[in-house]
């Protein structure tokens, strides 16, 4: 019963925020030239899905957004647990980690440009940098915080490096790593749509961009609208991920 | 004969789940005299907890009646404390412990001048000096429970109520607690009604002892301790009447539990 | 008796020695990569990427080369880097004071939260630069354009921890404020805001890094002065040097903002840290 009312005041909720942008454009207290009725909003956003250009500046943000965190994480991941296990090397890393994350990776989006011009490969290579740093920082940290009782015990059982590695320290630090992925994933769609807004060639933003130009901000709208269900479908589709193939680890949080 | 200070009648609790009603608590009562110290022992599980919280007033019940002076109890009334086994999380980290033992004497018009002195007077008789500017974090397990204490005697209560408070310790500071709580309970003339799973504390405390059953929790019988006061580790432990007594409750106990 | 001055002066050095080498233990990394990039750049030059030593040298010349007097900030740092750095307070201050305030109203009032959840769901998972459009539109290309777009891109994280925070506090706790009768406001500012605060604080802390972030891409996109302006600039007039000192500017500045408030973090949440060990 208690989950049916949530539904219902959720619903709620949503019809006040539209109901309420609605009264606002109609009675023009927000200028009805600048912003768009969400009416009009829905409906463009169902002309966008059907265009072209759209879809295909979609799948290219994608396809550069999935490449680039693959990218970083095959790199990373590895580099993060190797340097977490071995106490020498974290804290130095941690401390690189936290001076590069210290510069807003978009605003390396011009030193991009300056090296890749407008293309894949730049919005790819800033991708990768961005997420690496939360990729490298969680996996040294779920390495780090292994149980020591766990090793010990693996240890007792003359098991060799690798096999603890493999068979102890990998899956105790997965709930970190998965973090680190999701983290990763939010960081990279902004900034793959940043560089996208900023002047790449391709891509949704792009794509957003040039309504924004055509001064057609219901489209404007529209895309936004759109961006941010993907955005809701990508976590959605990451924390299912996260406890179909980690279940224990949401236990232990609780 | 003067009416009893604390009323418990008919008092029973159940849960709805999944699997249909749960029982915790089937029909509990008994009185508390003023002035008296009453432990409550059961099995494992058997509700002890969930009955001291609906009594105090933090848990709601499904029926029956709790009065303190005549008037039912909906929420924590005046002139009653509560102290918590688990110390740790009972008492306020980010306060002093001064602080936390001054925590219910704040909003209430009582000048800033008598809060520090009952704070003091509540820390001395608990046996703590020194403490009042550290963080309960800073004390051991045994002082930090009596900070607990303190703070139930500043809010000077004419009853005390204990959910299994030493528990949570080791058995010498168990020992050192129950008799400063037997000291207190004297000094103060309060009454006491103490929650435990531990049979000889439950003897060697009290003047009555309220055995439940297992859950759903009845009053099972309750058995009344003359054993002589002042109460000493080893001299009333050594008596006959207290291994009698002791007995009788843990036949009682494991009986049902089974 | 002349033996303790000299144990005083032992003592004290060796605590040097060892601060100074703890301080290394953590540095020695990042001089190797900066030592690398140096030696890299000056061998084969490339006109994108300068010699560290020339980036920090634009860095002093064109940032820090003001008199004493103006504890020697540069013209083009009050021009810039002033309003730069308002735009990002301002900015954070709106989304911390609603964020908490938001956060707590959720956290504590189940139907409220029920009815917001999906509107902060979806609000959440806009990235926030993707506004930047609707942004201009709104606001046009002034300094309260980026104010909006650093508020509302900050505000999430903030509220979602203080949410976190408030809804997951101790029960133990809530029992012990009932018990000892505290009136609502009391049992509110003395139990509940202090419980969640290690939480609240982890929300302000990320949203930091957040509103640097947007500060700069929305200087990037349109501004008139800022450092993401001054970036912009020199990107398209091939002032390569320029741009990589405005770099070096952020990372000091990012490091010294995070610097601060993990002091501020540690005078106020003592008791956590402490506690944390002791368990």
């Amino acid at each position: 019963m208690s989950r049916f009312r949530g539904a219902l005041l959720g619903a709620a909720g949503v019809a006040t925020v539209l109901l309420v942008w609605h009264g606002l454009v109609a009675t023009a207290v927000l200028d009805p030239i600048s912003v768009p009725r969400p009416v009009a909003v829905v409906g463009r956003a169902a002309d966008l899905l059907r265009d072209d250009a759209f879809q295909s500046g979609l799948v290219d943000t994608l396809r550069t957004w999935v490449t680039a965190l693959g990218i970083a994480a095959v790199v990373a991941v590895p580099l993060g647990i190797a340097a977490g296990s071995l106490s020498r090397l974290d804290r130095p890393l941690s401390f690189v980690v936290h001076a590069a994350r210290s510069v807003p990776s978009t605003a390396l989006i011009p030193v991009a440009i300056l090296f890749f011009g407008l293309g894949v490969r730049m919005k790819v290579s800033l991708v990768i940098y961005a997420t690496f740093w939360p990729l490298l920082l969680n996996a040294i940290y779920g390495a780090r915080q292994v149980d020591p009782m766990m090793t010990t015990v693996a240890r007792s059982l003359r098991w060799g490096r690798g096999r603890i590695l493999w068979r102890v320290v990998l899956p105790a630090a997965a709930p970190s790593v998965a973090t680190g992925i999701r983290v990763a994933a939010g960081i990279g769609l902004i900034v793959v749509l940043s560089a996208e807004l900023l002047g790449a060639s391709s891509g949704a933003g792009v794509v957003i961009v040039t309504f924004q130009q055509a001064e057609r901000p219901d489209f404007v709208y529209a895309g936004i609208v759109l961006i941010g269900a993907l955005g809701l479908a990508i976590s959605a589709a990451l924390s299912f991920l996260e406890r179909w193939a980690l279940p224990w680890a949401v236990a232990n949080r609780r | 004969m003067e009416s009893p200070l604390l009323q418990i009648d008919r008092l029973s609790k159940s849960y709805p789940s999944r699997r249909g009603t749960i029982q915790a608590i089937d029909d509990v009562t008994f009185h508390v005299g003023r002035g008296e110290f009453v432990s409550v022992v059961g099995p494992s599980g058997c509700g002890k907890t969930t009955l001291l919280m609906g009594i105090a007033g933090l848990r709601s019940l499904t029926g029956g009646d709790v009065r303190l002076h005549g008037q039912t109890i909906v929420e924590p009334p005046e002139g009653m404390a509560v102290v918590f086994q688990d110390y740790s999380r009972s008492l306020f980290p980010w306060l002093t412990v001064a602080s936390n033992v001054g925590l219910p004497l704040r909003g209430r018009g009582m000048p800033r001048a008598k809060i520090t002195e009952t704070i003091e007077r509540s820390l001395h008789a608990v046996g703590l000096h020194g403490v009042a500017e550290l963080h309960p974090w800073q004390l051991s397990g045994g002082m930090q429970q009596r900070v607990a204490i303190a703070r139930g005697l500043a809010q000077n209560p004419e009853i005390l109520l204990m959910d299994e408070p030493f528990a949570s310790v080791d058995a010498q500071t168990r020992a050192n607690l129950e008799d400063l709580l037997l000291d207190v309970w004297s000094d103060y003339g309060m009454t006491v009604l103490f929650v435990t799973h531990d049979i000889d504390e439950a003897v060697y405390l009290a003047d009555r002892v309220v055995v439940l059953t297992a859950s759903p929790a009845r009053v099972d019988q309750i058995i009344g301790v003359d054993l002589p006061r002042p109460r000493h580790q080893l001299a009333t432990k050594a008596r006959p009447e207290f291994a009698r007594l002791r007995a009788r409750v843990f036949e009682l106990v494991m009986g049902s539990a089974r | 008796m002349s033996a303790a001055p000299v144990g005083v002066a032992r003592g004290w050095l060796s605590g040097l020695g060892r601060g100074a080498r703890e301080t290394l233990s953590y540095v020695w990394l990042l001089g190797v990569l900066l030592l690398f990039w140096q030696w890299r750049a000056t061998a084969s030059p490339s006109p994108f990427v300068p010699p560290v030593s020339d980036a920090l040298q634009t860095l002093r010349s064109e940032w820090f080369s003001g008199s004493a007097s103006q504890l020697f900030l540069s013209e083009i740092f009050r021009d810039n880097a002033f309003a730069s750095l308002a735009r990002a307070t301002q900015g954070w201050l709106v989304a911390a004071m609603v964020g908490v305030s938001l956060g707590v109203v959720l956290g504590v009032w189940r139907a409220a939260w029920e009815f917001a959840n999906p509107v902060v769901r979806f609000g959440m998972s806009v990235p926030s630069t993707v506004l930047l459009p609707i942004a201009v539109v709104l606001f046009g290309i002034t300094s309260s354009m980026n104010v909006f777009l650093i508020a509302f891109g900050s505000m999430w994280v903030v509220l979602v921890n203080t949410m976190d925070g408030v809804r997951n506090i101790d029960e133990t706790a809530m029992l012990t404020a009932r018990s000892l009768r505290l009136s609502r406001f009391r049992a509110f500012s003395r139990v509940l805001v202090p419980a969640a605060s290690p939480h609240i604080v982890t929300g302000l802390r990320v949203s930091i890094g957040i509103a640097l972030i947007l500060m700069v891409v929305s200087e990037l996109f349109a501004a008139t002065e800022g450092i993401g302006y001054y970036i912009v600039y020199n990107q398209r007039t091939f002032q390569y040097r320029k741009v990589w000192g405005a770099v070096f500017l952020l990372a000091f500045l990012g490091v010294a903002l995070n610097g601060l408030f993990a002091l501020f973090e540690t005078w106020t949440l003592r008791w956590h840290r402490a506690r944390g060990r002791g368990e």
